[in-house]
């Protein structure tokens, strides 16, 4: 079949040509600026596009590699200046595609991380996606041109070199793939030098201020302490979830806070209980979490502020809505009475 | 952390002295820090939850350890005079051990990052340095609302390196998972330098199975993924050697590379694949069949025995580690119920999402399987065999595995991230199989 493809006339050769690189780019190009004012303005169609891209994306492509083996084949044969210089213009195109790439990744890195996307509207992952395809087409195109200007380039395809040709032909395209990923991974690289070996901070790097949190409690409560902390939760993620603070509290007893009652009744005579006082604010659905959210009996309530001030409250009752007298606070201790 | 200096001193000069059996310098040093590693890994734990000794000695057991069973073994083996030892350096290996000296030193500069590593690795390591046994922290479950049993869903392989480097003063973990990438970038090298094809293919071929981002990321994160990564992929190392010769050594060395991954991670059982693959080069070899089970049985047992003493452990302590440690029948059941043509869609579409960062790998790796099946007349070399029996059998585990989640975890699909990391090793398998495929066309037309 591909044969007789390859024997077609001139004029639909090249029409065929035409039709694959526009559909491809222009295809790409939908996507890539998916979320365009223009794009959002088309509705159901847009949405249909897209959704029907997973399908349609592949077969163009396809296609469209396919062209661009017949058209290297002619390239290799005829010594035309104009088809010498469609297909440099092709490559021209690809070219500025891939590093259109590296220069919106680069763009995303210095700003913020969806900031080609709020400021040009280009949806990275397709750009992504669409410079791929362009690498693999200058392969394709190149080694097919390459096995073209044999004379007897029949003979070349054996299954042994296709098979070479294949799996050789997919390193570049494994290899640009790690060189896109490659300036994400200095930045951060750099921020972690940056922000934490150079400044020789004890900060853990993945949850932000949970150091000064443990250090806080640690410093103002005895090793032998029981500490009743919020449940796991969307609210607490963080110090809702013992086994990771138990990394800096160890060896203090934790207790989530749904067996908190169950602990209290079974115990007796022991001191050094604390509430580890926390709230929680969703800025979207303005909910605030407060834990404890009951009454307790306290002897003294400690607050850790942001700037690592530590505030003293001596209540002999904590109340939920005590909370909001305290202002922007971390963390707070409650020692039970 | 001088006795552990030590150690690595005896365990390189027995290595490269002592065997001379083709050891280079890299691959010596290589190798006898992966060993330290595994050594290291073990020994303190058994020593501490059964024989109550402090993590504090661990470095002094650890030397013990390693000075007695490298004495015992040079009285039995046979000291070989005549063999040169291979003191050369090329350039190339030369720039490696620079490449290794950065890494090295940027893994002590480090941060620990990592979720599960703050939560589980490192607190576990924080608590045996105290005097917790691992048996004690059944307790913590009893206040703990979620987590249950927490503690114990992993092997203490990466917590016992940490709590040793702690028992010689406050020191950056991270310096491990330095260790553990050089020594897989080394092996890579080794792996790839012996094939017979152009040096630039050499290049690339190196650079697609080591320095992808997947697998550099894990030099900044605390996980147990790229030990696993490296022990399984040094005892691949050393079977394909022991597919060339047959040496005894060698499926030793391999053997104990598997029981220090199942030290490390039990919940992928990877080793079956390994298994297959060395039943493969068993029956490949033209020897009695009383030979064939004595090896097999040796190689079942070194690297079984660190999975036989954890399970037993568990078992002992907490009774089982519920669905996730299923029993047989229970897991075929459960397969075959997951065959429903809508749960096949959702987790065909689930591997799908999930690998899709390593895609490209993938159909290399299928393309590679076509030819391969597509070129039958020819016959293609044993290495070439043992990786594609061990990428083929891992990935149907895989899929096999996730199966069985869909059935049994409602989050089964919420955990892509964690799939993908359980895959890691598909790249460097992909680069290595890719090498030899590229040699076997070359060599055989």
């Amino acid at each position: 079949m591909y044969n007789k493809f390859l024997n077609l006339s001139e004029k639909s050769k090249n029409s065929l040509f035409w039709l694959g690189f526009i559909l491809s780019n222009l295809m790409s190009l939908f996507l890539v600026f998916r979320s365009s004012p223009f794009m959002i303005s088309m509705g159901v169609i847009r949405r249909v596009f897209v959704g029907s891209s997973r399908l349609l994306i592949p077969m163009v492509y396809v296609f469209f590699l396919l062209v661009v083996i017949s058209f290297s084949k002619r390239l290799a044969a005829d010594k035309n200046i104009k088809t010498k210089l469609i297909a440099l213009l092709v490559a021209v195109l690809a070219l500025v595609v891939i590093f259109s790439l590296f220069y919106f990744n680069y763009q995303d890195l210095i700003h913020y991380s969806n900031y080609s996307f709020s400021r040009y509207y280009i949806f990275l992952p397709s750009l992504k996606f669409y410079a791929n395809f362009q690498v693999l087409m200058l392969v394709v195109g190149f080694v097919s041109y390459w096995i073209f200007s044999f004379n007897k380039w029949k003979k070349v395809l054996t299954i042994n070199n296709i098979s070479f040709l294949i799996v050789v032909s997919l390193l570049p395209l494994i290899i640009f793939n790690i060189l896109v990923g490659i300036p994400s991974e200095l930045k951060d690289e750099l921020y972690i030098f940056r922000t934490f070996v150079l400044k020789n901070n004890r900060q853990i790097p993945d949850f932000q201020s949970l150091r000064d949190e443990l250090d806080f409690i640690t410093s103002n409560t005895p090793p032998t302490a029981t500490i009743i902390h919020p449940t796991q939760s969307n609210e607490f993620p963080i110090i809702g979830n013992q086994p990771l603070i138990r990394h800096g509290l160890f060896p203090r007893t934790l207790i989530s806070a749904k067996y908190a009652t169950d602990f209290l009744l079974q115990i007796n005579n022991q001191t050094d209980i604390y509430y580890m006082l926390s709230v929680s604010y969703d800025p979207t659905t303005r909910i605030q979490t407060i834990f404890p959210n009951y009454q307790v009996n306290t002897s003294e309530i400690l607050i850790l502020y942001f700037d690592g001030s530590v505030r003293r409250v001596d209540k002999p009752l904590y109340v939920p809505e005590l909370v909001n007298n305290l202002g922007q606070f971390d963390i707070g201790l409650i020692k039970l009475k | 952390m001088i006795l552990i200096l030590f150690s690595f001193l005896i365990i390189f000069l027995f290595i490269f002295y002592f065997l001379r059996r083709g050891f280079s310098i890299l691959e010596a040093l290589g190798l006898s820090a992966i060993i330290l590693l595994g050594v290291s890994g073990i020994v303190p734990f058994i020593g501490n939850e059964f024989f109550n000794i402090s993590y504090i000695y661990s470095s002094i057991e650890i030397f013990t350890v390693v000075f007695a069973i490298s004495s015992i073994s040079m009285l039995f083996l046979r000291h070989n005079n005549r063999k040169k030892i291979n003191y050369k350096i090329s350039k190339i290996d030369f720039l490696m051990l620079v490449l290794v000296s950065f890494i090295l030193i940027r893994g002590f500069l480090l941060p620990m990052r990592g979720w599960d590593a703050f939560s589980l690795y490192d607190s576990r390591a924080l608590m045996f340095l105290s005097g917790t046994k691992l048996s004690d922290m059944i307790a913590f479950s009893k206040y703990d609302e979620f987590n249950q049993l927490y503690y114990f869903s992993y092997p203490p392989m990466t917590s016992v390196l940490h709590t040793v480097l702690y028992s010689g003063g406050p020191t950056n973990t991270m310096i491990i998972y330095a260790i553990f990438y050089s020594v897989f970038i080394i092996f890579a090298y080794l792996f790839i330098r012996g094939m017979k094809i152009n040096g630039i293919l050499k290049f690339f071929l190196f650079v697609i199975s080591v320095l992808n981002p997947l697998i550099f990321m894990h030099t900044k994160l605390a996980y147990t993924n790229l030990p696993t990564l490296t022990f399984q992929f040094v005892s691949l190392y050393y079977l394909i050697k022991y597919g060339k010769s047959y040496k005894g050594l060698y499926l030793l060395i391999s053997a104990l590379f598997l029981g220090f991954s199942n030290w490390t991670r039990s919940l992928e059982p990877l080793f079956i694949s390994f298994f297959i693959a060395f039943a493969f080069l068993i029956l490949k070899r033209k020897n009695s069949l009383i030979d064939k089970v004595i090896e097999g049985a040796k190689y079942l047992f070194v690297s079984m025995a660190t999975w036989l003493i954890w399970s037993l452990y568990i078992r002992f302590t907490i009774g089982g580690l519920g669905d996730t440690s299923p029993s047989l029948l229970e897991m075929i059941s459960k397969i075959s119920s997951s065959l429903l043509l809508s749960n096949l869609l959702d987790v065909v579409f689930f591997v799908y999402s999930a690998l899709s960062r390593i895609g490209l790998y993938i159909l290399m790796t299928l393309f590679i399987f076509l030819f391969v099946w597509l070129r039958t007349k020819k016959s293609i070399k044993t290495e070439e065999k043992i990786v594609m029996i061990i990428i083929f059998t891992t990935e149907a585990l895989m899929i096999g595995g996730t199966l069985y989640f869909s059935k049994t975890f409602s989050w089964w699909n919420q955990i892509p991230d964690s799939f993908l990391r359980s895959n890691l090793i598909m790249i460097p398998l992909t680069g290595i199989l890719s090498g030899y495929f590229l040699e076997d066309l070359k060599t055989r037309k």
